[in-house]
Parts: structure tokens; C-alpha cells; sequence
């Protein structure tokens, strides 16, 4: 699936928000502001770490 | 809803011994003096809801606490139960922490079983924070004041949570605690590094080029040969100069390969130029010649020092007296002198023997008075009489014959001592000698072996070998030519050699470089790029939905205000009874600064109340928020810390009739010192009531306490 380019549309991004919210609210019934905070993180993590994984391969080709 | 049922525990705070409340009833008043451990009471719902939070200012708001201590000094453990009652369920909530050890906290909702986790908890109560809590359940003197005091970005979030909206307000929170901002910075910090560092590596190997290229021109290379095609041709003149070599030198095991080898072409040909010096028959003479000099110039030196050191022993034993020369002269000599150093000893007793005998009858003679004629029994000297005796004992025995045997003696052992030290001497050099005389010999046999003849005594080694080294010089001349020649040739390979690796070392960075400059159109970058734009998007819609949930929350907030302005104004009213400000109003478009209204016109609370009416002001707006329908929490009770500072008694009257009025829909548990105000409360408040009456405060018993 392709990713989203610098210039996507509200419209995405507003998707994307109508879903986090939702997930928000869930973590926040779990266990209110600390649990979200948490589920924020852990959902940042999980891109970062994706990104980690390519930046590494990256700089592995240019050889830094 | 949930209400409060019964508190029990021990060691909390002011209670150092067990305690237990029933709160089952719709009023619950604690009255007493300060310092009779009210307080005790509404901390230690607070604690056995939010355990460790409630020691701080950061999460209560309430200055004094700091350095909080929830555990009584003198109890063993801090433990508190507390029973609630909700939507026809029982909640029990149980914390307790021991002195040492660890502290322990669990819920249970109707027989269902233990719940540990705090969060659960909250979520129960419709996700109560403790913010919330001391916001819209505890009316804490210092969060009463904050509602008119704080600073504006604090006061519209109590007022958020007052107005029943702690869930968006909380969340908006969470998504600020994130920081999810400052992460992403960090992402982008990242991914500039990485840029920068390509960037310098481009520019590092843009470098190494130029330096490359300029050492291939300054080897005499021309623009064609630095590319592949153009090293490939001058592979092929190198090999030709290879098989040119073998030829010339009748090498025939020559494989060098025709096209420039993918892998480590500068270690085939450096291998195939080692093998080259090696077979090459003219440096192979040349090597042997030069190691047979070698060998032959070692073992004359060799030989020459051997020489050197047995002429030198053997000047040292001429160096001695002639007589000192021969050790078996010398042993001769000591046998001898060592007989006669018997003798004389054995005279030198006999005679020491006889003396004494004489010594001893002289004095007897001398001794029986004794006269006429003598014989000397050691010498058997005729004396005329024992004087003449005596006489001639100390004349010629004492001095003459003791002394001259003595002195012999002496003599004897001197002789027989040097006579020894020269034989030990002679026979040391003489030793060394025969040592050094097999070295030479050795050295003889050596040389014999290495050119391969048999040596007489009268053959001189060193010319021998001065003879073969002579020839084998001439030899190495000669071959100097060819040799020469031959360097030459393998230096001329040598030097295309390195020509090639300055090429390839040029190419690879040229490859290293086109490899670079690539990087941003290959798959892994653009794979980065969009894993990175990934997270940028999402933590631009967290930001969309945050700016959405204040939105919301400001809407709501506007919303949920407006439905209890008029309370608000109303409870105002009655509490102030003032004539020129009697509307109170609070609005978001003021960042909910409260405002009074009157026939003189609109003004800032703070800037015309008093100070009780100030407290009446705040009092209302939490009265009629706390009460309102639209709450998240669900906890159905209000705890009121001295609701009436600062109050007269008109004031205290009227607070009354409004608490009477909140305790129909919400249950009340109100400390305060004021009797009056308690007794007040007793007569006009409708519903069930307990009062507990605190007295006397005991370090080790606590409270005294009186259920009226």
C-alpha cells in the first residue's frame, strides 16, 4: 500500500484522526489519561521503529 | 453513582490504631477543634482512591503538600478500606502500605474478584483523575480559592472538570503528555544527520578523486587508460611484459591471465611477480652466491676469533715465572715441602714435650734447693749446676731451638701455600687452553664439512676460505649485470603494477561516489522517506485531534455553563444577599474570570468582592457545577473541608440552606469546627444524618471520637 506524501490530503489525515480517536478514548477507558499518553507513545514507537528499521538499511547502502 | 458506605484502617495519618466509620447515611458531619484529626478522615478517602498522589502538590494543587506523610509514624502499617455503593453494586477499595515491605492496593466490585491496577479503578469511577477528584468532589479550601485565584490556563481546566468534562479535558491532556512533537523533532533531527553525513561522504570521496586522478597523471597515465576499458589495455601490456620476462629467462611455468581478473587484480599480480623473482634463474645464482659468501666470511671470522682466543690463553701461561709453568714440578714441590712441614712438627713436639718436663724439674730442683752438676735431658748438655740448668734452658731451648723450629715451620707452610696457588693457577690456564683449542678444532671440522675436504694440521683454514670467497666474489660480479637486468625488468612490472591500482583505487571511488550520489533515488531511501512521512502524519493528526477535542471541550464547556448559569447566579444571590452585585457570571469568553452584575454595572468579582464574599462566589460556582446532571465521574458524594472560613453567621445561615438543599441529591461529608454551623446543618438537613464529634487528639490513641 503506498504511503502518504508530503502533501496529503485533510481529508486523510482527518481519517486518520477520527480512528485515533476512537483508539484514544479505549485506552483512555482502560485506564484514563496516563493509559492514552501510553497508547500515543507505544503507537509512535511503532512507526519509529519501522523508520528505524529503514534508516539503518539506508545507512547501511551509503555505507555511514 | 456511587456513595460512600464505611471507611475503615489504622495507622493513617492521625489515627496511630484502628478506626471505622459508617458513612451510610445521606449527611456525614465531622465536628471538632482544629488539630483532632478531621482532616484524617477525608485524606484517607483520598488515599485508599489515589495511594501516593495525594502526598503532592503537583497532582492536588495544595501547597501544604509537600513532604506528605500518609503513614502514622508510630503504626507499623498504613491501611485503609473503604466501601462504596453504585448502581445496586458494592465497591470495596483497599490500600495499605507497610512500613517495609511492599504496598498493596486492589478493588473489588460486588463477589467478582481483586482488581490491582489503579487505572481499572478510575475507569470505573468514569475516569476520575485526582485532578478531577480535587476539583469536583473534594472542596479543598485551596481549590475553592483557585477557581476565582488561579491562573487562567489552570482555572479553565477546574472548571472543565467541574463542569463535568474531565474525560476531553483529560484526554486533550494525555495527548500533550505524549510530546509527541518533540519525538518527532528528534525523527527529523535524525534524518538531518543522516543527510548531512551522506553529503559529507560525498564530498569526501568528490575529494579522493581529484587526489587519485592527479597521482594516475603524475604515474604517466593518460585520460583513456583511467576507465575500465583503458585499464583493461594496459592489463594487457602487462602481461605481455610478464611473458616477456618469462621468455627472456627460460621461465616456463608463466600463467598470467589475459583479462583483467574481477576479483583482487592487484593480488594476482603482485602473486605472479613473487613467483617470477623466484623462478627467475639469474636472482637464483645470484641468491646462492650471496649466501654461500655469507656463510664462508662467517665461518672465517668465526674461525680468526677461535684463533685470537687460544693465542691469548696461551700468552697468559708464558706470562708466568719458568718455575710456575710445569704443575707437575709443582706437585712435586708440594709433596716435598709437605714432608718436611711433618718433620718439623714432629720436632717442634718433641722438643715442646721434653722443655716442659725440664721447666717442671727445674722448678722442683729449684724448689728442694738442689746444688752440684746437671744434665740437660733435652739436650743432654753437661751443666756444672741448676742455675747453669736454668741458664741454659732459657738460653738455649726458650730462645734458641723453640724459636728457630717455629720459625721454619712458618716458613714451610708459606712455600707449601704459594707452591699451591701456582699449581691451582697453571691448571686453570691450561684448562682454558684445551677449551679453547676444541673450539678451534671445531671450527675446523666446521669449515672441513663446508667445503667438502679433509683438513691436515698443516692446512690454514683461513686461507682455504679466503680462496673460495675470492672465486665466489669474481662469481657475484659477474652475475651483477644479468642481475641488474633483471631487477630492472621485474621494477618496470612492479611499477605497472602500482599504475593499475591507482587506477582501480580511482575507479572505486568513482563507483563509490556514483553509489552515493544515487542513494536518495534508490528504494531503501524513498522507503525511509515515506516510513519517516508516515510518522509526521500521524502526529499531525493527533494534532488535528487534539486542536477537535478542545474544540469539543470548549463547545461542551459553553454548552454545559450555560445550563447552570442561572444556578450559579442564583445560589450567589442567596448566599451574598448583596444588593448592588447580586449576579454572578462566568463564561468562557472571559477565560471563566468570574464577573458580578448590578444596577451598577458589570465588574470583575475580585476587584468588588469582599473577602467572604469572594469564598461565597467560589462556593457558588462549585455547588452548582458539582450538582449539575452532566458529570463524567461517577461518584455521587461531595466532601466539603470547612466550607464556611471566613463566613459571619448570616453567611453560615444561608450556606446551610443551600448544603440542605445538595444533600437531597448528593451525599455530603463536611468537616468543619464551627458547632454552629453543624447544629445548623442537623436541624435544616432533611435527610439521614451521622455526626461524629472529634476531641481530645492522643499521639498513640488518636482522636477521641463520639458518634452522636
Amino acid at each position: 500500500m503506498p504511503g502518504p506524501t508530503k502533501h496529503s490530503s485533510s481529508n486523510k489525515r482527518k481519517e486518520i484522526a477520527v480512528e485515533l480517536r476512537k483508539k484514544l478514548q479505549e485506552a483512555y477507558e482502560r485506564g484514563t489519561s496516563s493509559e492514552a499518553t501510553r497508547f500515543l507513545i507505544a503507537e509512535f514507537d511503532q512507526l519509529r521503529k519501522a523508520y528505524n528499521e529503514q534508516l539503518k538499511a539506508l545507512r547501511k547502502q551509503a555505507g555511514l | 453513582m456511587f456513595t460512600l458506605q464505611s471507611i475503615t484502617g489504622e495507622g493513617f495519618r492521625g489515627f496511630p490504631r484502628k478506626f471505622n466509620f459508617d458513612l451510610d447515611v445521606p449527611v456525614v458531619l465531622a465536628v471538632g477543634p482544629n488539630g483532632t484529626g478531621k482532616s484524617s478522615l477525608v485524606c484517607a478517602i483520598e488515599w485508599c482512591l489515589f495511594g501516593a498522589d495525594v502526598e503532592t502538590e503537583s497532582h492536588t494543587g495544595i501547597p501544604e503538600r509537600k513532604s506528605w506523610e500518609s503513614r502514622n509514624r508510630s503504626a507499623s502499617q498504613c491501611l485503609v478500606e473503604m466501601e462504596l455503593s453504585g448502581n445496586g453494586e458494592t465497591l470495596v477499595v483497599h490500600r495499605s502500605a507497610p512500613r517495609s515491605g511492599k504496598p498493596d492496593f486492589w478493588f473489588r466490585v460486588g463477589s467478582s474478584p481483586p482488581v490491582h491496577e489503579g487505572g481499572k479503578l478510575k475507569a470505573l469511577l468514569g475516569g476520575l483523575e485526582i485532578e478531577d477528584f480535587f476539583t469536583a468532589i473534594h472542596l479543598h479550601q485551596e481549590s475553592l480559592r483557585g477557581l476565582l485565584l488561579a491562573e487562567p490556563r489552570d482555572r479553565k481546566q477546574d472548571f472543565y472538570r467541574l463542569l463535568g468534562l474531565a474525560s476531553l479535558l483529560n484526554q486533550t491532556k494525555a495527548i500533550a503528555d505524549a510530546k509527541l512533537e518533540s519525538l518527532l523533532e528528534g525523527v527529523d533531527e535524525e534524518f538531518e544527520k543522516f543527510e548531512a553525513a551522506l553529503q559529507g561522504k560525498v564530498q569526501g570521496r568528490q575529494a579522493d578523486i581529484q587526489r587519485a586522478r592527479q597521482e594516475c597523471v603524475s604515474e604517466g597515465l593518460t585520460e583513456p587508460e583511467l576507465s575500465r576499458d583503458g585499464l583493461s589495455k594496459v592489463w594487457k601490456v602487462l602481461g605481455g611484459e610478464v611473458r616477456q620476462f618469462c621468455t627472456a629467462y627460460s621461465i616456463k611455468d608463466c600463467h598470467f591471465p589475459d583479462e583483467l581478473p574481477e576479483k583482487n587484480p592487484i593480488q594476482v599480480a603482485k602473486q605472479q611477480l613473487q613467483k617470477l623473482r623466484a623462478s627467475c634463474p639469474v636472482l637464483e645464482d645470484r641468491g646462492q652466491v650471496l649466501a654461500r659468501i655469507n656463510t664462508l666470511e662467517g665461518l672465517r671470522e668465526s674461525y680468526r676469533n677461535a684463533e685470537t682466543e687460544l693465542g691469548e690463553a696461551k700468552a697468559e701461561i708464558k706470562k708466568l715465572p719458568p718455575d710456575e709453568r710445569d704443575s707437575s714440578k709443582l706437585k712435586q714441590e708440594i709433596e716435598k715441602l709437605g714432608e718436611d712441614l711433618e718433620k718439623q712438627k714432629k720436632k717442634r713436639s718433641e722438643v715442646s714435650a721434653k722443655a716442659a718436663v725440664l721447666g717442671e724439674a727445674l722448678e722442683y730442683f729449684e724448689e728442694m734447693g738442689m746444688k752440684g752438676r746437671a744434665k740437660c735431658p733435652v739436650c743432654e748438655q753437661e751443666v756444672s749446676s741448676v742455675e747453669g740448668l736454668r741458664q741454659h734452658y732459657e738460653k738455649e731451648i726458650e730462645q734458641g731451638i723453640i724459636p728457630q723450629l717455629d720459625k721454619r715451620i712458618k716458613d714451610l707452610q708459606a712455600k707449601l701455600r704459594k707452591a699451591k696457588e701456582a699449581k691451582e693457577k697453571i691448571e686453570k690456564l691450561q684448562e682454558d687452553v684445551g677449551r679453547k683449542d676444541q673450539l678451534l678444532s671445531a671450527q675446523r671440522s666446521k669449515i672441513a664439512k663446508v667445503l667438502d675436504r679433509e683438513l691436515s694440521p698443516k692446512d690454514d683454514p683461513v686461507a682455504l676460505l679466503s680462496g673460495e670467497l675470492k672465486q665466489l666474489n669474481s662469481k657475484k660480479e659477474k652475475l651483477e649485470n644479468q642481475v641488474e637486468k633483471a631487477e630492472e625488468s621485474l621494477a618496470g612490472i612492479d611499477k605497472q603494477i602500482e599504475r593499475i591500482a591507482k587506477v582501480l583505487e580511482l575507479i572505486r571511488y568513482q563507483d563509490d561516489l556514483a553509489s552515493l550520489s544515487a542513494t536518495r533515488n534508490t528504494e531503501v531511501y524513498r522507503r525511509t522517506e515515506q516510513a519517516r512521512l508516515e510518522i509526521e502524519e500521524f502526529v499531525r493528526a493527533v494534532e488535528t485531534l487534539s486542536r477537535s477535542l478542545t474544540c469539543t471541550l470548549e463547545e461542551e464547556a459553553e454548552k454545559r455553563l450555560g445550563a447552570v448559569r442561572d444556578t450559579i447566579a442564583q445560589t450567589f444571590e442567596r448566599l451574598t444577599g448583596r444588593s448592588d452585585f447580586p449576579r454572578l457570571t462566568v463564561s468562557p469568553d472571559t477565560k471563566f474570570a468570574a464577573q458580578v452584575e448590578g444596577s451598577a454595572g458589570v465588574a470583575d468579582a475580585l476587584s468588588v468582592l469582599n473577602q467572604a464574599d469572594t469564598n461565597c462566589a467560589a462556593l457558588s460556582i462549585f455547588l452548582a457545577l458539582a450538582v449539575a446532571p452532566s458529570t463524567d465521574h461517577k461518584l455521587g458524594f461531595l466532601i466539603l473541608d470547612d466550607p464556611n472560613q471566613s463566613l459571619d453567621e448570616a453567611h453560615t445561615q444561608r450556606l446551610v440552606e443551600i448544603l440542605s438543599k445538595i444533600s437531597e441529591s448528593r451525599q455530603l461529608l463536611m468537616s468543619t469546627i464551627d458547632e454552629a454551623l453543624c447544629d445548623e446543618l442537623q436541624q435544616r438537613a432533611t435527610k439521614k444524618k451521622a455526626i461524629y464529634r472529634f476531641n481530645k487528639w492522643d499521639a498513640q490513641k488518636g482522636p477521641s471520637i463520639e458518634r452522636a
